[in-house]
């Protein structure tokens, strides 16, 4: 790597973690974004553009990234965003190289289904397993809806990224 | 594929994951977050969210103002003739009364419980996943907040500080399914525990359990805190039962209460700092 692609390099991944912090805060900002109560969670979709442009190890360390900022917010115990979505972002990037191609209708059902296995995974852990009252209505009116709104968004994350990333991918 | 399995980067990716993994675990047996990350992180991005929030709120008063704007505009019109100046009056002292009157409640409490140590806060995030409405404020530790601070607005309770940052608290609401509250009915003295349940949450209700089968208590009576145990002061209203149903055991009775304040929409807050008789936060747990 020489020195014009290791500052190509770095400014990427700077563009990359400042557009993960925008989505976090955006996502967490009470009232914005909120549509019949349900909000998109965008940093899923960061993650799995992320993943799909960047590959598997980046697709992890972002989703690492995600998960942390996602536990600091959440009022469940710490962790549980940050397994997952290492996991998850993880997965996406191996996906992407070995089965999918890396396209816009990969990124809006790969994102609905990263939410939506997120949302299962997190319900049952928070809320399932203690045996809440309402629990399996609250999948299906919060979770899905939440899943298909986050993939909606994920094509607008996409597109923001095919047209910034080409400014900070080396030539061949 | 095997050959990322035979990788540094998975290598390292399993290291990460192993440590996340043994965090969690930490987390979960202990029941709280990981204080230095979630601290550090909490401080470095609360301004931020500070600054979107605010932005937000003014945002949609600026287009409420622009799209009642032509409406007002033709009221106004119609009636500018013959009361022109004394609807500019009255505009002005309607502004002025709705802030004393905002203030005044303020001041109420404080007259009423004179050993109350306020600090006012603003709901700086509210988290995407989170079913029971819980949310962020934008004082921490730095403003004297500290851990089981009671949360209330001018109308009544409204959650409890579970964790506290360097410039933000995390706030549990009363409609979380883990918030135990003693209370009683201020009519009738009887008492109960309210507590949230996932489907009540989603409408901003909440449950007072254990009240007797054979009791007074009615929908419209106003359900307060009984002060014991020292997390939260006597008197606080939590609510107005809306219905009264029999539990599953038809031991007692369960009341289900509506908060004075609709909690899944509160922008600004109060801290109760300290009252008399208040138990430390290790007392507290």
């Amino acid at each position: 790597m020489d020195q014009k692609q290791k500052r190509l390099f770095i400014i990427k991944n700077i563009i990359y973690t400042l557009l993960m912090l925008c989505c976090y805060i955006l996502q967490e900002t009470p009232g914005l974004l909120e549509f019949f109560g349900v909000r998109p969670m965008l940093i899923i979709a960061m993650v799995v553009c992320i993943a799909m442009f960047e590959g598997e190890f980046f697709g992890g360390i972002y989703g690492l990234f995600a998960g942390i900022l996602c536990d600091t917010a959440a009022f469940h115990f710490f962790g549980i965003a940050s397994v997952l979505f290492l996991i998850l972002g993880c997965g996406c990037g191996l996906l992407i190289i070995y089965l999918v191609q890396p396209n816009l209708k990969t990124a809006f059902l790969l994102t609905a289904a990263f939410s939506f296995v997120y949302g299962i995974i997190s319900h049952y852990l928070i809320y399932g397993m203690w045996g809440y009252e309402g629990a399996s209505l609250r999948l299906l009116t919060k979770t899905v809806p939440c899943a298909v709104y986050t993939a909606l968004a994920s094509v607008l994350i996409f597109m923001l990224l095919t047209r910034i990333l080409p400014r900070f991918t080396p030539e061949e | 594929m095997g050959d990322f399995f035979k990788s540094v980067q998975f290598k390292i990716l399993a290291l990460l994951l192993a440590l996340v993994f043994a965090f969690a675990l930490r987390s979960a047996q202990t029941g709280t977050a990981i204080p230095m990350i979630s601290k550090l992180t909490g401080a470095l991005l609360t301004p931020a969210q500070s600054a979107a929030t605010t932005t937000v709120n003014s945002t949609r008063q600026f287009f409420t103002e622009y799209f009642s704007g032509p409406r007002l505009a033709d009221e106004n019109e119609q009636l500018r003739s013959e009361l022109d100046a004394l609807r500019n009056q009255l505009v002005e002292y309607d502004r002025i009364k709705a802030e004393n009157e905002q203030l005044k409640n303020y001041l109420d409490i404080k007259d009423k419980n004179p050993d109350f140590d306020f600090e006012p806060a603003m709901v700086i995030g509210r988290d995407a996943s989170d079913r029971f409405y819980s949310f962020t404020i934008d004082k921490g530790s730095h403003d004297g907040v500290a851990e089981n601070d009671p949360v209330i607005t001018e109308a009544g309770l409204v959650g409890i500080v579970s964790e506290v940052g360097i410039s933000h608290s995390k706030v549990l609401t009363i409609l979380d399914a883990t918030v135990n509250v003693g209370v009683m009915d201020s009519r009738t003295r009887e008492i109960g525990a309210a507590n949230g349940e996932l489907s009540l949450a989603e409408e901003g209700l909440l449950k007072v359990n254990y009240l007797p089968r054979d009791g007074q208590a009615q929908p419209g009576d106003i359900i307060v805190t009984t002060g014991i145990g020292g997390l939260y002061p006597r008197g606080l209203i939590v609510g107005t039962i809306k219905e009264l149903l029999s539990d599953s055991r038809k031991l007692s009775l369960y009341a289900v209460t509506e908060p004075p304040t609709d909690i899944r929409t509160v922008q600004n807050v109060l801290i109760i700092k300290y009252f008399d008789g208040q138990a430390s936060a290790e007392q507290g747990e």
